[in-house]
């Protein structure tokens, strides 16, 4: 049984319609891309599977369960970080679980555990605007860890930042991800990104969109220090640029 | 530090305007450029407060109390409206153009009538004070509900949280700052407000102690209840400012980039 699965997901806005028969599998601790061009619908295929738009045809299924149009399962984040300005990081990342009715104090004692996998040990009463973009997504990442260690969807959450702080902050991604094991699916129009950060990539394409291709990267996820040097890298990169001009 | 000194600076431009207008106006009373008994001088200003100080403190007490009332009342009802109109849509519709339109209506006009329907006691300039309060909240506080970050709904959302959930964690505090500026200029109306009512008829508080000193002539007096308003206005705004820092802790501390700035770097976690 794969971890989460969509099903010939369709949505339509009016009479246009954004994207069709989306049908993609998600199997437990894998890290999976959707790539492509912008305005192809990737955004709007998250907020089906995050249960904020009800999709016109095809369900959603996580652990087996339709959960289709249903929000609270699958935690997602953006390119922006959204840590809201007037509370401390802590109270943050500690909001899902307070959404969820647990105490402030027992979710600040939850949050707390993970401050140092996540490299943020010492921002726990700092406000969000005190923090460097690169530190502010981390602490966007761990809100959508504690909202769900079941899922994490994650759009575009790294395109805001500047090269150099990307490059750091994808090394210090794969090292987290391997330490909390998130079953995760990640939108990026970046094809670097995409090959670096996956364990396969879907390409998706078109005006509706629609998922193109499938590409597995067969290099383990722990394997991929200056993976982005290799000829390996460049293959995938040459295949899916192609993929992508065919379009 | 260097920001400390800046603020200095800032601080000795309006000093020096403000004694430059108490020189220029001593100036004026001194050589009789205005008669002196249109004109009193600021020494002769100072001296008429200091003379009535027992008698305008017990006239404060009235306006305050009124201003107080009034303002607790008017901020309750204009922030209950903002949640109500912000809830739910046909409340707004249906509100939002007679709240413009009360607003259209001069105070001077109504005062008088609320002082003939309401007696001269502090009922009319209660009401009076509601009427003038009741719409920077209103506005100011509805818009910050509105403006809300989108996404940052959506995220909550997302989480399953419920409507009020979203509205505690953050329609609320994002319309914080709006509803402070709308306390800060509502403070000083209300004072206002509350003398004109006083002034148009009552039995005691500042506006009363003006129309009586207006009839004897003494000018004088009249200046250090002026001056007095003006005082109280500024201690209320102040208040406004010390309680608006004291809700809004996060307004306090640096930006990251002014940190960095500030060579405190060390402080901030970095890469």
């Amino acid at each position: 049984m794969h971890k989460l699965e969509t099903k010939n997901l369709t949505m339509r806005f009016g009479s246009e319609t954004i994207i069709r028969d989306i049908s993609i599998a998600v199997d437990q601790g894998e890290l999976v891309s959707l790539l492509g061009v912008s305005g192809s619908g990737k955004t709007t295929l998250f907020n089906c599977i995050s249960g904020i738009y009800k999709p016109v045809s095809g369900s959603v299924i996580l652990d087996g369960e339709d959960i289709t149009g249903t929000t609270g399962h699958i935690s997602y984040m953006l390119q922006k970080d959204l840590l809201l300005p007037y509370k401390t990081i802590e109270d943050n990342v500690a909001l899902p679980l307070i959404i969820r009715g647990v105490s402030k104090s027992e979710a600040r004692r939850q949050a707390s555990a993970h401050f140092e996998e996540f490299g943020l040990e010492g921002t726990q009463k700092k406000y969000p605007k005190q923090l460097s973009g690169g530190m502010r997504q981390r602490a966007a990442l761990l809100r959508t860890y504690l909202f769900s260690d079941n899922v994490a969807l994650l759009d575009e959450p790294f395109s805001a930042l500047d090269t150099i702080t990307k490059g750091k902050i994808h090394r210090w991604y794969l090292d987290v991800m391997e330490k909390i094991n998130l079953t995760t699916v990640f939108i990026t129009h970046d094809i670097n990104e995409a090959i670096l950060l996956s364990d396969r990539i879907y390409i998706m394409t078109g005006k509706p969109g629609e998922i193109q291709s499938e590409i597995k990267i067969n290099t383990p996820r722990s394997q991929r220090q200056d993976y982005d040097l290799t000829d390996e890298f460049m293959e995938y990169k040459r295949q899916i640029m192609a993929l992508l001009d065919h379009a | 530090m260097k920001r400390k000194s800046a603020s200095t600076t800032n601080k000795i431009y309006p000093i020096i305007s403000i004694l430059a207008i108490l020189a220029l106006w001593e100036c004026l009373s001194l050589f009789e450029v205005v008669p002196n008994y249109m004109l009193p001088s600021p020494a002769q200003t100072v001296e008429a407060f200091i003379h009535d100080f027992g008698l305008l403190m017990s006239h404060l007490k009235v306006t305050l109390l009124e201003t107080l009332i009034g303002t607790i009342m008017g901020v309750s009802i204009g922030f209950a409206s903002a949640v109500l109109m912000d809830r739910w849509d046909p409340a707004y519709k249906a509100m939002y153009p007679i709240i413009v339109l009360t607003q259209t209506i001069p105070a001077v006009a109504i005062a008088p009538l609320l002082v003939l329907w309401f007696g001269y006691k502090m009922m009319p300039k209660v009401i009076l004070i509601i009427l003038i309060t009741f719409f920077p909240i209103v506005i100011g506080t509805l818009d910050g509900f509105r403006s809300a970050d989108k996404d940052a709904i959506n995220l909550l959302r997302s989480m399953g949280a419920t409507r009020w959930q979203i509205f505690r964690h953050i329609k609320f505090p994002n319309a914080l700052p709006n509803f402070f500026s709308g306390l800060k200029i509502t403070v000083a109306y209300a004072v206002v407000g509350a003398v004109l009512a006083e002034w148009l008829g009552g039995f005691a508080g500042l506006g009363v102690y003006m129309t009586r000193v207006k009839k004897s002539f003494a000018y004088d007096k009249m200046f250090a209840v002026i001056f007095l308003i003006s005082i109280i206005s500024l201690i209320l705004i102040g208040l406004v400012n010390v309680l608006q820092t004291k809700c809004m802790p996060w307004e306090r501390v640096d930006d990251f980039e002014e940190h960095v700035r500030s060579k405190k770097a060390k402080e901030t976690i970095n890469y």
